[in-house]
């Protein structure tokens, strides 16, 4: 038991020394240095460790530089104040080369966004034209087919049709637009209304949208189109 | 020197004023010569280092924050940051040479070339050490100041530079032990 409590209180000593190991002679003070003696003849394991320490100590001891050095003190300097002075080569070159290279570096950034910028605007521009020339296609083919009418199934925001065909139609009809939108039921019942005529503009309309917005056409529910009419 | 007399002349230097430029050379070329002797073998390529580590530190004059740490301790990273950058350099070219002055050198030849190397590692190593612990390690090891110099140069009191101390040499002993291994 007694060994342990001195086992114990020698390891506790050895923790609280460790660092003055690590001190050189003149960083101690008297007392550190007493402390550290003491300890070190009672202690093998810290003997050691101490002098592994110091030898590391004099292998890496890294002498103050002492040489003469002012010819290379004086080149250093007569660079620098030769960067330093504006009216220097050097300086105003260093300058020149910095705004140029700030320069590149806005100009390359600017180019990139505005590259970017037009490749997704050509890009939507292609793809909606794409669309539309499809649709109009597809839209034609049917009408040359099957001579019937086509009409959008999902009536979207009417008041997007700015056409004075369609805003006449509106002012005609405006139970019958409504009733599009909520019914395709009642529409059958109110296109009963409509002329010949007003069932083409309407139907140019609705495909002109459709070719642009809607690729989902459905057919039949305009009825009939007189194909041999001269405005369609 | 105290830290505020190197923050006024590193001033004086930002605003072009040449006594400055000498004076803060004269102040740290023994810190730059010392680390590029210990990392480079000729002495051409340890004065063009030092020449390239003074060149650089005032090109990036304005990126020293001196509330950051000592002006010695950011040069001392430029510094060595080009002799290792350099040596690379010259051990990638001159591989082939080395390596016969290698089979050719002598006993004593050997062991000045393991204690050079051994400070280049320390060096190194001294890089990775927190900001404080390396402040104090190149002040007192690399530059060979007293303790009441260091002192003066840091603020610090006796026992945090110890404690310091202490902990980035134990750090270099640990890293240089597990590389022996």
């Amino acid at each position: 038991m007694k060994n342990t409590d001195k086992e114990n209180s020698q390891h506790t000593n050895c923790q609280s020394i460790e660092p003055l190991l690590y001190l050189k002679a003149d960083e101690l003070s008297i007392d550190e240095k007493t402390s550290l003696q003491h300890h070190l003849m009672q202690c093998q394991s810290c003997n050691k460790s101490h002098e592994e320490i110091q030898k590391l100590f004099d292998q890496t001891k890294f002498e103050p530089y002492t040489d003469q050095h002012d010819h290379l003190a004086g080149q250093i300097e007569k660079d620098i104040k030769l960067l330093l002075s504006p009216n220097s080569k050097p300086y105003q070159l260093f300058i020149l080369t910095t705004n140029v290279k700030r320069l590149l570096v806005a100009a390359s950034v600017l180019f990139f966004l505005t590259f970017s910028v037009e490749q997704v605007s050509t890009i939507s521009r292609i793809s909606k034209l794409e669309k539309r020339i499809s649709q109009s296609t597809m839209a034609s083919e049917l009408v040359r087919q099957k001579g019937e009418l086509l009409v959008i199934n999902h009536f979207f925001s009417w008041d997007d049709i700015k056409s004075t065909a369609f805003s006449n139609l509106k002012s005609r009809y405006p139970e019958g637009i409504s009733l599009i939108s909520n019914s395709n039921k009642s529409w059958e019942s109110w296109q009963k209304k409509l002329t010949p005529i007003e069932k083409r503009g309407l139907f140019i309309e609705l495909v002109k949208k459709s070719s642009i917005k809607f690729p989902l056409i459905k057919m039949g529910e305009l009825g009939r189109l007189p194909m041999n009419d001269s405005n369609f | 020197m105290r830290q505020e007399d190197v923050i006024h002349i590193i001033q004086s230097v930002k605003e072009g004023n040449e006594k400055a430029v000498s004076e803060l050379i004269q102040l740290t070329i023994g810190l730059a010569m010392n680390i590029a002797k210990n990392i480079l073998h000729n002495s051409d390529d340890i004065d063009d280092a030092v020449q390239e580590s003074y060149i650089k530190a005032w090109k990036n004059i304005k990126t020293y924050d001196a509330n950051k740490g000592l002006f010695s301790t950011w040069f001392y990273k430029i510094a060595h940051n080009e002799c290792i950058d350099r040596n690379r350099k010259m051990s990638t070219q001159n591989h082939s040479q080395l390596t016969d002055d290698l089979f050719d050198s002598t006993q004593a030849a050997d062991e000045q070339l393991y204690y050079k190397q051994l400070k280049s590692n320390v060096l190194t190593i001294s890089t990775s050490l927190p900001e404080k612990q390396r402040e104090i390690f190149l002040l007192r090891d690399i530059q060979n100041l007293t303790i009441n110099e260091v002192q003066k140069m840091t603020g610090m009191s006796t026992g945090s530079i110890k404690t310091n101390l202490y902990l980035a040499r134990k750090k270099i002993k640990e890293v240089l032990d597990s590389e022996g291994e």
